[in-house]
């Protein structure tokens, strides 16, 4: 049963297949549409707009004293992005990451809060385990309901973000709190060898970026070349071909959140035993929620989510810069990152799809 | 004939290369059935759309009453009578029925809708031609069938006299194709003058009083359905001889499958009860019966997808409790799905994905996927199997339902499968792809593959199966030979009226 069609509205129609051009053209004209209403909205705020791209745009990359603060947040974002896009691939929708980054941090901070004296070259390693389980738990929540009562995953991994930040609040508020941190809501801070080593001199970036590097390679071989990535892709695709051909859905359900929360939690984790060094309560700037962004910017491909995470931590950087030097409010950063979403989701529409004009077709008399 | 209706008169329409309509003229009587015969893509369609005013013909001219109709004007179509049953309708699934065939017959100015004449006026209609369906009843609570019914009823709302209906049975299942054959039927005794498009022969000489054979965008014939055939038809309409195959005699072999007293239920619904049935090497066993009496349940039962509640099921002489997908492959269980384009193959991944999606332990290695053999894997089916329309690399929704079915049937057969499950196989499939599947079904039977054949065609099984059963709200008849039942019986049996043949399959 079709649609009722209204007279004179153009239809979408799929294209026979979208060329590859179009496809790579499209990150960068979502940029640009983006850049241009974004610009618009600054003239009307009253800032002046060359100061604010030169800010947000070139800025991060013009020394490498921002530029490795990029890398720094480069880790996080790619991190998540790569789980988020196994599972978006299989069209399991985990929007929660934001709660599974923070259960990572959790989890991880435990050993510093209650070992602070504890040395040794294996606690960081332990930590970034730890905040793997940590993630993994919490989005295993989501997907045994999902599993079991077919609740919406989205809901669910979402609603469970906001728990997840009031018991990072109950933590910090109570039991975890520092004794002696002027009743701040932290942690103490962690011992050395609770921190993860760092790569580069003179700046923040650590090891983790490499293990970030490497998990990247994985995900590219798991989606596309793996026996497992093609089972998942094929339950996204058409879950009934899937079912024909005795791919499992309940177990694409839990692999997908289970892959997804384990590197969010690894993130949370990397975060605390990294440029954090404390659990505290502002330990994500929303990169559970930005890095949706960067899994569908760089088109759902490993690779392409490389570059995407790259751009959206500098727009993280730039926008702080933007914050100092042409006095933009925070709303305009996260307005620019919806935007740039919005405007790429609607171009890659277009890549896939075609507008068909329809004759309007009178069915009444006159 | 002077006193037509309609006339087309040399029309011609082409797009780009292809001359999608060649000088064609055709004739409409008053009430008379005339049936647009050809195969997709013969320009049945593209002639009706010019009839409607969808399309301007790049020669030629359609005459209403001796009138000539301007090109390319629906509105004017519509004013002169012309009716269209669209294969996918256009209606809202939240409004009542009245207000669906009343929606864009009213002006827009007017303050309220004059809803009693409109009702009095679709009440007189429904009785005349009786299309009865319930004028409150919200759409979306129909049957495929009544929302066609409601299509139908808004083009004769609109005053048509004559009413085209493109594919109309494509939706409808068996009961619902004759229900409305013969309210076409009515229709025509009432003055109506109607043109149906079909590729269905059954159909077409079922219904129509004349029917015009449409080939590569030219009339090729025009015959009276009394004086025609339907194998005269089908060639006309392919444009060679194509003769289905017919089963030759054999000697089966040993039993491959043997099911005893299984019973399947669905969501708490029993959807088979109690089934026996024993299926031997080199044998077709067929099993026939109206759509929804089980059959899916039965195919998707020996596939994998479905756990029994009680009953065994021995492969080869084993009991083996319930069959899993992998179980079933491993078994040597080849496989046709009943939906090709959703369970069968995923149109957005490659022919390649395809051809080794069921069996791709076979194609991985340490977890990864070797898309080479893969690829060749595919290249050999696509050879073997004469797939036309793309390489392994092509994305598989750019094949034909005929040439799908040909990958689907490649990926099975090319591994020679000791049981091979072939559910409505040929459905919705062009005269020469049928043949082409049916060739394909009796060789397996040659090289000793057990095959059980599901399907709702009775000439089909007839023509491939050695033994039939019918299945009939989830209970199976006792299998009676092919060679010993006609098409009487068979219907009997249908209809769940099998008591007599007892002694028959005890016999077998």
């Amino acid at each position: 049963m079709s649609a009722f069609s209204a007279p004179f509205l153009p239809t979408l129609v799929r294209r026979e297949r979208a060329s590859l051009a179009a496809t790579l053209l499209a990150p960068p004209v979502a940029l640009a549409v983006a850049t241009v209403l974004n610009l618009g909205l600054y003239l009307l705020i009253g800032r002046d707009p060359v100061a604010v791209v030169y800010a947000m745009l070139f800025e991060p990359f013009l020394s490498w004293a921002s530029f490795s603060e990029v890398l720094l947040k480069t880790g996080p974002l790619l991190l998540i992005a790569q789980g988020l896009a196994i599972g978006f691939r299989a069209k399991v929708f985990n929007i929660g990451a934001e709660g599974q980054f923070i259960l990572g941090a959790i989890f991880a901070s435990a050993i510093p809060i209650w070992f602070p004296q504890a040395t040794g070259q294996w606690i960081w390693p332990m930590m970034l385990l730890l905040g793997v389980l940590g993630g993994a738990l919490w989005a295993s929540i989501t997907a045994f309901w999902r599993v079991r009562l077919n609740a919406n995953e989205i809901l669910v991994s979402l609603m469970l973000s906001l728990v997840a930040a009031q018991l990072l609040n109950y933590l910090l508020l109570g039991p975890w709190k520092d004794p002696n941190g002027f009743n701040f809501p932290q942690s103490v801070m962690f011992q050395y060898d609770a921190m993860v080593p760092v790569l580069i001199a003179g700046t923040r970036v650590n090891v983790s970026l490499l293990l970030t590097l490497a998990l990247s390679i994985a995900a590219w071989l798991v989606m596309q070349k793996s026996f497992l990535g093609y089972k998942l892709q094929v339950g996204g695709l058409a879950p009934r071909a899937a079912g024909y051909a005795g791919f499992n859905e309940g177990w694409a359900i839990w692999l997908s959140l289970l892959i997804g929360g384990g590197a969010a939690g690894l993130a949370g984790a990397a975060e605390v035993a990294g440029p954090i060094g404390q659990l505290q309560r502002s330990i994500s700037t929303g990169y559970g929620y930005a890095a949706i962004i960067v899994a569908y910017l760089g088109g759902l491909h490993p690779i392409g989510i490389i570059a995407s995470a790259l751009f959206m931590a500098a727009l993280y950087i730039g926008g702080d810069n933007a914050m100092v030097s042409a006095n933009l409010p925070i709303a305009a950063v996260r307005v620019f990152q919806g935007s740039l979403l919005l405007a790429y989701l609607i171009a890659i529409a277009f890549v896939r799809y075609r507008l068909e004009w329809h004759r309007p077709i009178y069915r009444s008399k006159p | 004939m002077t006193n037509a209706v309609l006339d087309i008169s040399g029309v011609s329409k082409r797009f780009g290369d292809n001359l999608a309509n060649d000088n064609i003229s055709l004739s409409l009587g008053r009430g008379e059935i005339v049936a647009l015969l050809g195969e997709n893509g013969a320009g049945k369609t593209t002639l009706m759309s010019i009839l409607f005013g969808h399309y301007v013909p790049d020669s030629g001219k359609v005459l209403i009453d001796g009138q000539e109709l301007p090109p390319g004007k629906p509105r004017s179509a519509i004013r002169a009578g012309i009716g269209m049953v669209h294969q996918h309708f256009s209606l809202a699934a939240n409004l009542t029925v009245l207000e669906n065939v009343m929606a864009g017959t009213e002006s827009l100015w007017r303050l309220r809708s004059d809803t009693d004449a409109a009702r009095q006026k679709l009440e007189d209609i429904s009785t005349r031609f009786g299309l009865i369906v319930d004028p409150d009843a919200r759409l979306g609570d129909l049957s495929v069938g009544e929302q066609q019914r409601v299509e139908i009823l808004k083009a004769l709302y609109n005053d048509a006299r004559i009413l085209v209906l493109d594919e109309p049975t494509a939706v409808l299942t068996n009961l619902e194709a004759e229900r409305l054959f013969r309210t076409l039927k009515d229709m025509a005794r009432e003055g109506l003058s109607l043109i149906f498009i079909s590729h269905k022969l059954d159909e077409v000489m079922a219904a129509a009083d004349r029917i015009i054979v449409l080939r590569g965008g030219r009339k090729v014939a025009e015959r009276p359905a009394k004086e025609t055939n339907k194998a005269e038809l089908a060639e006309l309409m392919i444009g060679r001889k194509v003769a289905r195959p017919v089963r030759e005699p054999s000697t089966p072999g040993e039993v491959a499958l043997k099911v005893t007293g299984v019973s399947v239920s669905i969501d708490g619904v029993e959807r088979l009860k109690s089934i026996d049935l024993s299926l031997r090497a080199g044998e077709i066993l067929g099993i026939i019966g109206v759509s929804g009496n089980g059959q899916a349940t039965l195919a998707h039962l020996l596939s994998g997808t479905v756990r029994r509640d009680k009953g065994d099921i021995v492969l080869f002489g084993e009991p083996v409790g319930d069959l899993s997908v992998e179980g079933a492959v491993q078994a040597g269980i080849g496989r046709i799905p009943e939906d090709r384009n959703n369970e069968g193959a995923i149109g957005e991944m490659a022919i390649w994905e395809n051809a080794v999606l069921e069996r791709l332990p076979r194609f991985s290695r340490h977890g990864l996927v070797d898309r080479s053999a893969g690829q060749a894997f595919a290249r050999k089916i696509i050879d073997a199997f004469d797939v036309r329309g793309g390489r392994p690399a092509t994305r598989t929704r750019l094949l034909s339902g005929g040439n799908m079915q040909k990958l689907i049937l490649g990926r099975n057969l090319i591994d020679r499968p000791r049981i091979l499950l072939a559910a409505q196989p040929a459905r919705g499939l062009d005269e020469g792809a049928v043949a082409a599947v049916h060739e394909r079904l009796l060789q397996a039977r040659r090289d000793g593959t057990a095959v059980l054949l599901v399907s709702e065609d009775l000439e089909e099984v007839m023509a491939l199966a050695d033994r039939i059963q019918a299945i009939v709200n989830g209970r199976l008849s006792p299998a009676v030979a092919a060679d010993k039942v006609n098409a009487t019986k068979l219907g009997l049996m249908m209809a769940g009226e099998w008591n007599e043949e007892h002694e028959i399959s005890h016999a077998l």
